[in-house]
């Protein structure tokens, strides 16, 4: 529990004396100190004038883009890749400036290859473009050291097997829809990447980000829901959706609750099963009345969410103790 | 020893505590429980709108017995909320109070129209009393985003929108700064607080986005005067915003430290005033930071890029005096931050 929050829970419960409560927040930093407000006041301003600047720089552009010759355009968007290479290479020691320069090389590669296939009329369709944005960035990426390059580089490969499914059909065989292929190699990518961030994060402290995980483990749980709800909905898909989806909930159990308890992992499987059991129940009392199955599934859902608060929360009694 | 452990003993040591404290007694839920509470809790208020729509409402035509009805599910609602707490009642609570407030809603629509400006302001009253009495964090963060909507539309009507943001952000700003003054209040006005906030940066970008229950016929004209009415008043609430915090660390208004805090606050809210929402994207991160509040920094951040692509698509200007603008807000901001660099480094080095 933060600071924060501890404090809230003494003030609320009057432990505090009136008159000592301001001297709590700033002792417990809740209140920053006063030293520490330059440097975020600097940080501040120099993060919003990038911000106006650069967003200055696009609307430019897009003001004057109808305008620009072809040329003109080519060594507008080749010139921002390079100044971002510049920007790391003369970087120096500043934690920030290397990783946010390649970030900046990484998205203007983007928007070169999007315009060099609008321009070309290469034929590509969108899932190559993000998929050739992805691999020619590789050595950036590999580079930076920097968990949100490495995220992003993720997200344009979803992006890629997402645009594959909608313009070419079924990546996968063995005669799946369309859908399920795209659930199916979703979960397979994004579960592999949890579990090579889980056997590195020891070894490259920067890649050891909470929200790495989470994120991904956020985009698992909602491919292998949706595989385990099209095993329960959809007659002709196959059942082993709901199998993998109840392998993934017992790995999660083993893996966060035996081997090493991390509560947002479990929290999120909680979620899963309430849905996934709720979903299933809801399938089973079809033929029911129609306000009867409402009833019961309110009472499930309550039941099942009180369960999971109550367990959850012995954990946290657990790890404090 | 865990890091609350050393904040008990160091308030205990420095007798902020007037009595000893137990670490057990202030066990609270992380952020991503209390978000899979919420989700299950709207869950199940589905599936209970869902028996009371089919059971019930077949013999609830006349709107008198829907406003019975619902008048009775709020009431059981709050008995319910302020029971002994856990999540079964709270859960059940809020499923109960949504479907009373719901045929409520249903019965008065049958004698109001929704372009009548009374409905919004009783709806937005209601709101705010439901905020204040209904004993869940949940359901005060609920109401208050309602109340500050409904009130929202009724100043629409009255041609008065632009201002209402600004009242808004003052009420913001103030609940924010005096968080931790409420004292056992301090749910209360937090809930309320977070309901605002929502409110507050979805109708920032109602201009472009019209997410406001109506059509642009409904809308009544304003003044071209009434935006920059707008963002003036955002300038000032950026003053009163830095004002109570060099009141917080106890520094004289007239030291040159305030001075300095002051024109450049005041620099900074004009130089961001024909961006629409960066004076208000930029309170919440200030708020965020001068109280550790890491949700109200991140709600900040994500405004400040909402609101440059709306400003992208505003129609008020050209693409080119925009990129002009930004370009000079974006000089001032280097300009300033040269300065501070300036000014602290040398208090730094005398450390």
């Amino acid at each position: 529990m933060q600071n924060r929050a501890v404090m809230r829970h003494l003030v609320e419960g009057q432990h505090i004396a009136p008159h000592a409560i301001e001297q709590a927040l700033l002792l417990s930093e809740v209140y920053p100190p006063a030293k520490a407000w330059p440097a975020f006041i600097i940080r501040i301003l120099l993060s919003f004038a990038v911000i106006a600047l650069g967003c200055s720089v696009v609307f430019f552009v897009a003001a004057n883009w109808h305008d620009m010759s072809r040329t003109t355009k080519f060594l507008l968007l080749q010139s921002l890749p390079v100044l971002a290479i510049a920007c790391y290479v003369r970087g120096g020691s500043a934690p920030l400036i290397r990783p946010l320069a390649l970030s900046a090389a990484f998205l203007c590669l983007g928007a070169l290859m999007a315009y060099f296939g609008q321009t070309y009329q290469t034929g590509a369709d969108p899932w190559q473009l993000f998929f050739n944005w992805a691999l020619l960035s590789v050595p950036w990426v590999m580079i930076s050291r920097f968990a949100p390059l490495y995220f992003a580089w993720l997200i344009l490969l979803n992006l890629s097997i997402g645009l594959y499914h909608a313009d070419l059909g079924a990546l996968l065989p063995f005669d799946l829809s369309r859908m399920e292929s795209l659930f199916w190699s979703s979960l397979l990518f994004n579960g592999i990447s949890l579990l090579l961030w889980e056997l590195s994060r020891a070894q490259f402290t920067w890649l050891d980000r909470l929200w790495f995980g989470r994120m991904l483990a956020v985009v698992i749980a909602y491919h292998a829901n949706a595989l385990a709800l099209m095993a329960i909905f959809v007659s002709d898909a196959s059942w082993l959706g709901g199998l993998v989806w109840l392998a993934l909930m017992g790995l999660t159990y083993w893996r966060y609750r035996m081997r090493h308890v991390n509560l947002f992992m479990l929290a999120l499987g909680c979620l899963s099963g309430i849905v996934v059991v709720v979903a299933w129940c809801a399938n089973l009392l079809f033929d029911m009345h129609e306000s009867a199955v409402f009833l019961l599934l309110f009472l499930l859902t309550v039941g099942l969410t009180t369960w999971a608060a109550m367990w959850l929360k012995t954990l946290i009694k657990e790890n404090q103790a | 020893m865990t890091d609350q452990q050393t904040l008990i003993k160091q308030l205990t040591d420095k007798q902020c505590l007037t009595a000893p404290v137990e670490l057990n007694d202030i066990l609270s839920s992380p952020w991503y429980i209390k978000l899979l509470m919420a989700f299950a809790g709207w869950l199940s208020a589905l599936f209970f709108f869902g028996f009371f729509g089919i059971t019930v409402l077949d013999f609830a035509d006349d709107a008198g017995v829907k406003i019975i009805i619902g008048v009775i599910l709020l009431v059981s609602a709050y008995f319910v909320l302020g029971a002994k707490q856990s999540e079964f009642l709270e859960h059940v609570g809020l499923a109960i109070s949504l479907t009373g407030q719901g045929l409520l809603w249903w019965a008065v629509i049958d004698y109001m129209s929704y372009k009548d400006a009374q409905l919004w302001i009783y709806l937005g009253l209601a709101q705010i009393a439901l905020a204040w009495c209904m004993p869940s964090f949940l359901h005060r963060i609920f109401s208050a985003f309602i109340a500050a909507y409904a009130f929202n539309v009724f100043m629409s009507m009255l041609a008065r929108i632009e201002v209402f943001s600004s009242v808004l952000m003052l009420a913001c700003a103030w609940l924010w700064l005096s968080e931790f003054q409420h004292k056992q209040y301090i749910a209360r006005f937090r809930a309320i607080a977070y309901g605002f906030t929502i409110a507050l940066l979805l109708i920032k970008t109602s201009y472009s986005f019209n997410w406001l229950w109506l059509y642009p016929s409904d809308r009544h004209l304003t003044s071209a005067f009434m935006p920059w009415l707008d963002e003036g008043l955002n300038c000032l609430i950026l003053l009163y915003v830095s004002w109570q915090l060099v009141n917080r660390y106890q520094l004289a208004l007239s030291s040159a430290t305030a001075i300095a805090a002051f024109c450049s606050v005041l620099l900074v809210g004009l130089a961001s005033i024909y961006t629409s929402g960066l004076a208000l994207a930029l309170m919440f991160v200030v708020l965020g930071f001068a109280s550790s509040h890491r949700i109200l920094t991140g709600l900040g951040v994500a405004a400040t890029l909402t609101y440059l692509s709306k400003y992208y698509y505003s129609l008020e200007l050209t693409l080119s005096e925009k990129s002009l603008s930004l370009f000079g807000l974006g000089l001032v901001l280097l300009a300033l931050a040269k300065v501070c660099l300036l000014w602290f480094q040398p208090q730094e080095d005398k450390r």
